[in-house]
């Protein structure tokens, strides 16, 4: 597979297809045992830990932290990378970090405990963070999950103006079709198709990995593309359930 | 143009709210240094000859060698100089050491639990010098070197027992408490099959005490804590990105096991060296920090100042009250610092019930 510089790529796939352990290659969690990754023409493994986080910004489901951390305290962590052990913050830090608030809408709690945050004011949160980090490329793992229908809305669109390279892990095929340039369909640790949008999702390929019936059209507002996904097959599955 | 403005109200508005923040944080730094002054010139004064606060201040300040000139006696004097002031700078040493210890293993494991004693550092301190004591000898530096090496092989037992589960955090940490159990069994061995005399002596030490407390005693504490304070310190940015989790961490740039593992040796080293003069003090390292975060939040430099500053005069005013509760007996600074700490625990968790 590669990535194209510059475009939103949908990772999707059913659970346990590999999608978190793919990103988890690319940011440097897990090692290479086979294959190459290659970011920018150079192996990922040539790079080191911070100049891999000078590159790359990650979102995570953050976990709550133990001890009460302002969101201005997990916002000021992207500056991590791109500072030395001993600097100290200058004047253009705090105003970058109140910058990267405002951008996701966040100033007026900088000074609130994040644990107190909802789902979606807690990603946005960690958006700020990977801003402030001024990444080349954005992974996100699922980061819609547990988010109701603005708020996932909400965390795409800023990803998306951010204008670098996004990977996301999604499992909301509508809401990949919609923002995603192109996608990688992943089964089983493999690539099954990687393309664009209508390329990837056709009805027989969302069977035959989901293992679900769905209709492909097009959507009437946005004429994207609409996966509709037939509730009838899985009537026998419910039977066995009741 | 009317954005612009919007925008830079907010920024305005957002970096005063993170001016107040830092004026808020001075402002409790410098009212616990002027409690930790006031701790300092209360405990030189009390004890069994009770010392005004002029004649404290004389005797600091003013009068040269022997009381020449001071409304204080030449024996008061040398009681001042040679007994109160190394007991007094001892015990700031060890609340100091201990509780940036605590707060410092409490962020790299994220576990609020975490402390000295949790992860067997202390037990293995404790058991190496005890063993130097009932079969070498009781000179310091041999004391100090068996608690080096006993705290050493807590954290290589720990590593060991731990294995390729050391990367996360539950193991070590249940590692360390099999550890801390471990060589707590050693050391009871080693008082059992020790002389009445030695066992006695042996007990009283464990318990944690400032009575031998020397001028010339005072050195290598004073090194270890202040090098491990500077390396605490270099550190602070990536042991605040600790906090977020060991997963957003890597992808922030940090070498989390790395970092943990030696943090972990600089806190065993201040532990060890601590353990070795004054012997076993609990619950320090494991309430200060607690105390410290709700003052000033959970930004680790924070933490670590007021920990630093709060432990000291917490354990001047234990050791006050280790030498004044019981008329003309010094009781055991380990028991006084326990039994406070399990009151204060039964606070939090009363609290935390209300809640």
């Amino acid at each position: 597979m590669s990535v194209q510089s510059g475009k939103f790529v949908g990772l999707i796939g059913p659970n346990g297809a590999g999608k978190s352990s793919l990103l988890r290659l690319i940011y440097g969690k897990n090692k290479l045992t086979s294959g190459e990754l290659s970011i920018q023409q150079t192996p990922v493994e040539n790079y080191s830990r911070k100049s891999l986080a000078q590159k790359i910004a990650v979102v995570l489901q953050e976990p709550d932290t133990q001890f009460e951390l302002s969101v201005h305290d997990v916002i000021r962590m992207g500056l991590t990378p791109n500072k030395s052990l001993l600097s100290f913050d200058s004047k253009d830090d705090h105003a970058a970090i109140v910058r990267a608030a405002i951008q996701v809408d966040m100033e007026d709690k900088l000074s609130q405990p994040f644990n107190s945050l909802s789902g979606g004011e807690k990603q946005r949160t960690i958006i700020a963070r990977a801003i402030l980090q001024t990444p080349e490329i954005l992974l996100m793992d699922e980061p819609t999950n547990h988010l109701d229908v603005r708020h996932q809305i909400e965390v795409l669109e800023l990803a998306k103006k951010m204008g670098i390279t996004v990977v996301v892990s999604i499992h909301d095929l509508n809401l990949a079709a919609s923002y995603c340039d192109s996608l990688i369909l992943l089964s089983k640790g493999k690539i099954v198709a990687q393309g664009s949008v209508e390329e990837v999702l056709t009805e027989e390929q969302i069977e035959s990995v989901f293992n679900v019936r769905a209709k492909v059209d097009r959507h009437p507002f946005n004429q994207k593309i609409r996966i509709s996904f037939d509730m009838a097959s899985n009537i026998k599955h419910s039977e066995v359930m009741e | 143009m009317e954005v612009m403005n919007a925008s830079q109200t907010q920024n305005s508005r957002a970096s005063y709210a993170s001016k107040a923040f830092d004026f808020r944080f001075s402002a409790y730094l410098l009212a616990a240094l002027f409690l930790l002054v006031f701790s300092v010139i209360f405990a030189t004064g009390s004890g069994s000859i009770e010392l005004s606060s002029q004649q404290v201040f004389d005797a600091l300040f003013v009068c040269s060698q022997g009381a020449v000139g001071c409304d204080i006696s030449a024996v008061n004097y040398q009681i001042l100089w040679e007994i109160r002031l190394p007991r007094i700078i001892m015990a700031m040493i060890t609340g100091a050491g201990l509780s940036a210890s605590g707060a410092i293993l409490q962020s790299v494991t994220r576990n609020p639990l975490a402390d000295p004693y949790l992860f067997g550092i202390s037990s293995g301190a404790s058991l190496g010098a005890v063993i130097v004591m009932a079969a070498i000898s009781s000179a310091i530096i041999s004391i100090t070197a068996g608690a080096l090496i006993g705290g050493a092989l807590s954290v290589v037992l720990m590593l060991a027992l731990a294995g390729k589960s050391a990367t996360q955090v539950e193991k070590l940490l249940l590692s360390g408490v099999a550890v801390s159990f471990m060589l707590s069994a050693f050391t009871s061995l080693t008082l059992y099959y020790s002389s009445p005399e030695t066992a006695a002596s042996l007990l009283y030490w464990m318990m944690g005490s400032f009575s031998n407390s020397q001028w010339s005693e005072l050195g290598l504490p004073i090194i270890t804590l202040f090098l491990g304070v500077a390396t605490f310190f270099l550190y602070r940015r990536w042991l605040v990105v600790m906090q977020a989790g060991d997963e957003s961490a890597i992808t922030l740039g940090i070498p989390v096991h790395r970092l943990r593992l030696g943090m972990l040796i600089v806190c065993s080293a201040i532990t060890a060296v601590l353990v070795a003069h004054v012997g076993g003090i609990g619950f320090v390292g494991l309430m200060i920090p607690h105390i410290s975060r709700f003052i000033v939040g959970a930004q680790v430099h924070r933490v670590l100042l007021m920990s630093l500053v709060i432990g000291a005069s917490f354990m001047v005013w234990v050791d006050v009250v280790a030498r004044s509760l019981l008329e003309h007996q010094v009781l055991p600074v380990g028991v006084v610092t326990s039994a406070m700490g399990s009151l204060f625990f039964f606070i939090i968790l009363k609290r935390r019930t209300r809640s």
